[in-house]
């Protein structure tokens, strides 16, 4: 008996008006998207191939001591589920404002997009009128006088109304994927298929939360077109109002000093403070050489001590040279006082950077604190957790900054002892080696990007897939309790 | 006639169930949109003081020759509105002493959920709640009265079709204005609450009154699409499918599907790109300079019995300063060509860029024309200075910044390179007469929004647009009702 429910309400749905206009426009706005994105994704590849060349070739040409550091950025590739999900870009807070700005106007479609507002609107479309329909009809009586389970008339409306609706779900999902397989520029391996279908299944479960939605505000409504107006209400609210309010709100619950106010103490500290830090830590060195050293650090100090320490005349500079190519003693000095300024700096950029990185950590945890507050909040749509597991799965949501900031750190910790190597290298072949010098990094290490791996994301998602699962059980037995109560004459 | 069927709409619409839940959503969103918005709007202004505070207090007085000047972009008081491009234009102006001014924003954002999920301010509850509270509201009015018997009825009593058509349209637009004016006057009670924002403040109302002429003028389409709608079908089933397709199509598809196909049919590099490869050319070019400067210095050093190595950095005898003054006089056509070989090369990259991106964007905003959610967009958007116009106006008001920088700072200072690098830099700074660089400081950028006039002036094809939408969808539902079957 359920098995006939489910075919009579599968075929009653497909004839309908309904699902003509949910198939084509699910096709139609699926292949489109995927096209276009892929396209996209082609254009970002190759600008990515080209700045990193750019970049190379810069380094090249001017990888001058005191330039490199703001040359070695890491590059990161467009995300490899571009042509599906465009997710957040990366430059969102570098300001590419001059490019063009009416994606930022209007945030472009993807499968984001489909699933979240199409596929929903479509599924509460099918099912409002489930049972306040039938009831209007008059054959929701005639059914339930043939002494069938409301229970089972329930389940095999939420089977086949979900499995009717899903046709032209995964009929335009093929088309995409079909569309991403033949095409050479996109290189899917096992595991981004294997994400592909944790994906679907995660779409399922949202399309079928909101088919149970609809269901169950139609066994709490007597007429269709009340229905239909909860329905939109609750979709409105759900997917566009809590969903945009909530970070807001949660920015106002829970507030933090603004991240331009830290960055402002962090470069006081690391610049003006340790600055000063750095010229008494010197003068106490000066002290100890003055003390240590007598005529010879007086003469020393008369030549400006060589540009080591604070301006320095050309002609001083080259007599200071001059000075210690002739007498070992004096080059002695020079060597240790060069040290121990270094070391001098070193401990003053060190104390400083400990107090910065206080600073910045404690920043951090506040904007912990108040992301999980935001998070929590928007949990109560299910549009946010279907966007939360869409995204951290296909890394293009907010976890992938943290993971391609987890990896910037990996690489920093290759290179700049590499560089550091490089620079004490080159000042042992050229005493006059300098912050202008140019210096061949042409073998450094290159920065690589590695996908996060499932199982990682796949930890980090599961919670939120558990409450859209949450939602299905509760709209479920929802609809069930108003069911059971419900008038069929 | 048309007065008795204008008010029959209206008492049926306001004891519809449709009403009471737009109304009920109205009221919700559209005062707590206007709090977040001002409380957001609060923390961008109190950034922006603070920060313009601690670069006065830390660098205001620093005018030497190569300081790097700072302007600050305030946040603009209508964003509150439309948020649009705020958040990724640029926070600051940066000069240089080369001409070349650059665009600065601080890292990190303070509130990256939001980029997830979207924005929360006054354009988004009028572009997408109020404009399918309005399919809603008249979807079936047409193909609902006829399912009831009521249409048949009234057409049997000789009252003309327009008559019906106008009266439905227009009672439908009164019900839908009562909830929509109670909650924007709610959002403006709130948003007068704030310290720092009057509501009365000559710079808000002008700007006000053209964005709720222009909602009203949205709001007035939205009614117009719903009723043809309504026109085209014969059940309240096929009514709400069409008014999901049409919702679907016109709010959320052709605006968001415009840019994507833009970029498709004339993709252009991204600015990084080109500004990698303005720091390129600026380098290549520079550095052949560089080495001529050096040539010429070491020829005038030679010419008068000296070597550019010994030659002291202050002229000591006769011959270094005939030296100098010799290489002084020949330079400045070489520090000439450099500066306007650079100028040009950037400038050209910029154009070429510019100029493609131009038309990239203005395909984009054609195409999305269609949709009368866009051409509300880029009016409401422009209006309150965060539409796509906004980031040229930020470069003319950072290319004023950088001629006002130079005028104050670095024509004040005459620099002289004439060995750069290896083995030692020899550069000569000094002031120019009358320049008291302990009274000096470092000025303000007083940044300007595009003004409302010129808005309105660019926006000009908006506003047509909408009107002719409006009459585009009455003639359609006109024509539809003419030939509809009552029965």
């Amino acid at each position: 008996m359920l098995s006939a429910i489910i075919s009579r309400e599968c075929l009653s749905n497909i004839l309908n008006l309904r699902f003509i206009v949910g198939l084509v426009l699910c096709v139609i706005i699926s292949v489109a998207c995927v096209m276009i994105l892929t396209h996209d994704y082609q254009q970002e590849m190759a600008d990515y191939n080209l700045r990193v060349n750019l970049q190379d070739e810069f380094l090249s040409k001017y990888a001058h001591r005191n330039r490199i550091g703001g040359m070695i950025t890491s590059q990161k590739p467009p995300e490899r589920f571009r042509p599906l999900i465009i997710g957040i870009p990366r430059e969102a807070n570098l300001g590419s404002f001059d490019d063009n700005p009416l994606p930022v106007l209007f945030p472009p479609l993807d499968f984001l997009f489909i699933v979240t507002i199409i596929m929903s609107l479509l599924a509460m479309l099918f099912s409002y009128d489930a049972i306040t329909g039938e009831r209007q009809r008059g054959t929701l009586r005639l059914v339930i006088s043939n002494s069938i389970p409301r229970a089972k008339i329930l389940l095999a409306k939420f089977i086949g109304g979900t499995a009717s609706l899903l046709i032209p779900f995964i009929l335009s999902l093929l088309a995409g994927a079909l569309y991403i397989s033949i095409n050479p520029a996109i290189q899917w391996d096992g595991s981004a298929w294997a994400e592909f279908s944790l994906l679907i299944a995660a779409s399922v479960t949202f399309i079928s939360l909101f088919y149970l939605l609809g269901l169950m505000v139609s066994t709490f409504s007597r007429y269709s077109s009340t229905s239909i107006l909860t329905c939109l209400f609750l979709w409105v609210l759900l997917i566009l109002v809590i969903p945009n309010m909530c970070p807001f709100i949660s920015a106002q619950l829970y507030r933090i000093p603004s991240i331009n106010k830290i960055e402002r103490q962090v470069e006081h500290l690391l610049d003006t403070e340790r600055d000063e830090l750095g010229r008494k830590f010197s003068r106490e060195v000066l002290k100890k050489f003055a003390t240590q050293y007598g005529v010879i650090y007086s003469e020393f100090e008369s030549l400006e001590f060589g540009g080591l320490w604070g301006r320095c005349s050309p002609e001083n500079r080259k007599a200071t040279q001059q000075r210690a190519a002739a007498d070992p003693e004096f080059k002695a000095m020079v060597d240790a006082f060069r040290e121990q300024i270094n070391q001098a700096w070193t401990k003053a950029n060190r104390i400083q950077r400990e107090k910065a990185e206080k600073i910045s950590h404690d920043r951090d945890t506040k904007v912990a604190a108040q992301n999980k507050i935001a998070k929590n909040l928007t949990c109560i749509s299910p549009c946010a957790n279907f966007i939360y597991v869409a995204t951290d799965l296909t890394g293009t949501g907010l976890r992938s900054f943290d993971y391609f900031d987890w990896l910037d750190g990996e690489y920093g910790k290759m290179f700049w002892p590499y560089l550091q190597r490089k620079v004490q290298d080159a000042m042992k072949k050229d005493p006059t080696f300098e912050t202008n010098s140019f210096l061949d990094i042409s073998d450094r290490p290159r920065f690589v990007f590695k996908e996060e791996p499932l199982r990682d994301k796949l930890d980090a998602v599961l919670p939120y897939w558990g409450i859209l699962v949450l939602f299905n059980v509760v709209f479920f037995v929802a609809a069930f309790a108003g069911f059971m109560r419900y008038d069929v004459r | 006639m048309l007065g008795i069927l204008i008010k029959k709409e209206i008492t049926e619409t306001m004891l519809d169930l449709r009403f009471w839940v737009v109304t009920a959503l109205f009221l919700i969103l559209i005062p707590l949109g206007m709090y977040v918005s001002r409380k957001d709007y609060e923390r961008r202004l109190a950034n922006y003081q603070q920060e313009q505070q601690m670069y006065r207090q830390h660098y205001g007085k620093d005018v030497g020759p190569y300081v790097e000047a700072q302007g600050f972009r305030p946040p603009s008081l209508l964003s509150i509105f439309a948020l649009g491009l705020d958040p990724f234009m640029p926070d600051k102006a940066i000069t240089s002493r080369s001409g070349l001014v650059r665009a600065a924003k601080e890292p990190g954002i303070d509130n990256p959920e939001s980029l997830l999920f979207g924005k929360a301010d006054y354009l988004f509850n009028v572009s997408f709640i109020v404009s399918l509270a309005a399919l809603i509201f008249t979807f079936n009015r047409i193909s609902g009265e006829r399912e009831k018997g009521t249409l048949r009825l009234m057409i049997s009593g000789s009252i003309r079709r327009g008559e019906i058509l106008l009266a439905k349209i227009v009672g439908n637009y009164l019900v839908l204005l009562v909830p929509f004016v109670i909650a924007f006057l709610a959002a403006l009670i709130i948003l007068n609450a704030s310290s720092v924002i009057s509501v009365w403040s000559s710079g808000l109302w002008p700007a006000l009154l053209v964005i709720i002429i222009v909602t009203l003028l949205l709001i007035l389409v939205m009614v117009s699409l719903g009723i043809c709608v309504s026109t085209l079908t014969y059940g309240s089933i096929a009514s709400i499918m069409m008014l999901f397709l049409v919702w679907i199509i016109a709010v959320l598809g052709i605006p968001k599907i415009s840019p994507m196909i833009a970029e498709a049919v004339y993709p252009i590099e991204s600015r990084k790109v080109v500004d990698l490869a303005a720091r390129i050319a600026r380098e290549d070019i520079e550095g052949e300079f560089n080495k001529k400067k050096e040539e010429l210095f070491e020829k005038c050093c030679t010419e008068f019995g000296t070597t550019w190595e010994d030659i002291a950095v202050e002229p000591r005898t006769d011959a270094e300063k005939q030296a100098y003054a010799k290489y002084d006089r020949e330079v400045l056509a070489l520090d000439s060509e450099c500066q306007k070989r650079v100028a040009d090369a950037i400038r050209k990259l910029e154009q070429d860029y510019r100029n493609r991106r131009n038309v990239q964007a203005s395909l984009a905003v054609n195409l999305s024309r269609i949709s009368p959610v866009s051409c509300c967009t880029y009016l409401v958007s422009g209006l309150c200075g965060t539409g796509p116009d906004e980031p040229d106006r930020f470069i003319w008001n950072a290319e004023r910044y950088q001629e006002q920088v130079k005028a104050a700072i670095y024509d004040n200072w005459v620099v002289k390179t004439y060995r750069m690098g290896e083995p030692l830099p020899n550069i000569r700074v000094r002031q120019t007469e009358g320049f008291d660089q302990s009274k000096a400081s470092v000025p303000e950028m007083k940044y300007e929004y595009t003004p409302i006039a010129e808005v309105l002036r660019a926006g000009w094809v908006d506003i047509l647009l909408l009107f002719v939408f409006n009459i585009l969808f009455f003639a359609v539902a006109f024509w539809r009702f003419n030939n509809y079957d009552v029965r």
